[in-house]
C-alpha cells in the first residue's frame, strides 16, 4: 500500500506541475495573439472549434487510460507546434517561432515523462487492485 | 447519446466512476450527506472555473501603461482562483464525487453566466469580474452554513478560508472601479 501511495503521489505531483506548464505556455501564446492583433479563443465553443486535442468526458477513468489520453494530447500538440514553427519561420515571424520552440521543448519533456510512467508495469497492476 | 466529436473516445471498461454519481467515502460521512456536499462543492468548482477563465481572459486582453497594475493583479487573482479550484476538487473526490471538469458538467452546475468570446472595454470587464466574485461569495456563505448543518467541519473550514481570499480580491476590483482614471480611459476607447 505504501508503494502504491508513493507512486500515486509522484504521478499527481508531476501532473500538477505539468498542467501549470501548459497553462503558462497558453498564457504566453495568448499574449502573442494579442500582440498580433487577435483575440485568443476563450470560451468552450471557440476552443472546441479550433482545438485538435480531444477533450476527455466528465467521468473518472483509471489512471492508465487517463495518462494515455494525456500523452495523446501532448503528441497532437507537439506535431501541430512543429508545423507552426515552420510556418512562423516561413513568414519571417521569428518572435512567434522562438516562443513555439521554447514551448515545444517543454511539451516534449513532459510527454517523455508520461511515457515513462506508462512503461511502468506497477501502474497497471495497482490500478487493477484499486478497480475492485 | 448526443454527438460529441470533440471528445476523446475511451473504452467504457476504463471508467472507474461515472460523472454525477457519488460513491463511498472514507470520511464516515453518510452517503446522503456526502451527496449533498458534492453537489454544493461542484457548483463551487464550476463557478470557479468560469470566473478563472474570465479573469484570465481579462488579464490577456487588458492593455495600456495604466493597466499594467490591473493586468498583474488579474494574473495573480486567476492563480488564486485556480488554487481554490484544486483544493475544492480534491475535497469533492474525498467525499466520493467526481469534480466538475468539462464544459458539460460546468454548465450543469455553474452559478455564473459565461462572458461571450469578444473583447470588451476594461471597465465593464472588471465589473463582470466583480459581479462573479460577489455571486460566488454569496453562494459560499450559504454552503459554509450547509456544511455546518451537515456536520462536515473540514469542508466548512476550507470554504471559509477561501471565502476570505474571494472577498479580498473583490475588494481590490471594487477599488479599481472606484478609480476615475479607469473610467475616463475606458470611455475614450471605442
Amino acid at each position: 500500500v505504501g508503494d502504491r501511495r508513493g507512486e500515486h503521489e509522484e504521478v499527481a505531483d508531476f501532473l500538477e506541475a505539468a498542467y501549470k506548464r501548459v497553462r503558462e505556455l497558453n498564457d504566453d501564446l495568448a499574449a502573442r495573439i494579442v500582440e498580433l492583433g487577435g483575440i485568443p479563443p476563450n470560451t468552450p465553443a471557440t476552443i472546441q472549434e479550433r482545438a485538435e486535442v480531444h477533450l476527455e468526458a466528465e467521468d473518472l477513468y483509471d489512471l492508465r487510460a487517463s495518462l494515455d489520453g494525456d500523452l495523446e494530447g501532448y503528441g497532437t500538440l507537439i506535431v501541430s507546434m512543429r508545423e507552426h514553427i515552420a510556418l512562423a519561420e516561413g513568414l519571417a515571424d521569428s518572435g512567434t517561432a522562438e516562443l513555439l520552440r521554447g514551448g515545444l521543448e517543454d511539451l516534449e519533456a513532459d510527454a517523455d515523462e508520461i511515457e515513462r510512467f506508462l512503461e511502468d508495469e506497477t501502474l497497471g497492476r495497482s490500478e487493477e487492485l484499486k478497480g475492485r | 447519446m448526443t454527438s460529441t466529436p470533440h471528445l476523446r473516445q475511451v473504452d467504457d471498461a476504463h471508467v472507474r466512476q461515472e460523472w454525477d454519481t457519488v460513491g463511498e467515502n472514507a470520511l464516515r460521512l453518510e452517503p446522503k450527506v456526502a451527496t449533498q456536499l458534492v453537489e454544493a462543492l461542484n457548483s463551487e468548482v464550476s463557478g470557479l472555473y468560469i470566473l478563472f477563465n474570465q479573469v484570465r481572459k481579462h488579464y490577456w486582453l487588458v492593455e495600456g501603461a495604466e493597466s499594467e497594475a490591473v493586468g498583474e493583479f488579474l494574473e495573480a487573482a486567476a492563480d488564486r482562483l485556480s488554487e481554490m479550484t484544486d483544493d475544492i476538487a480534491i475535497r469533492v473526490h474525498a467525499l466520493g464525487g467526481v469534480p466538475a471538469c468539462g464544459p458539460m458538467g460546468i454548465r450543469q452546475h455553474a452559478p455564473l453566466y459565461m462572458e461571450a468570446e469578444h473583447r470588451y472595454d476594461v471597465r465593464s470587464s472588471l465589473e463582470r469580474d466583480l459581479d462573479g466574485y460577489a455571486t460566488l461569495a454569496a453562494q459560499w456563505r450559504e454552503h459554509v452554513e450547509l456544511a455546518g448543518q451537515l456536520g462536515d467541519v473540514t469542508t466548512g473550514k476550507l470554504l471559509r478560508r477561501h471565502l476570505k481570499t474571494l472577498e479580498a480580491d473583490a475588494d481590490v476590483l471594487a477599488r479599481y472601479l472606484a478609480d476615475d482614471t479607469l473610467h475616463s480611459q475606458s470611455r475614450s476607447s471605442p
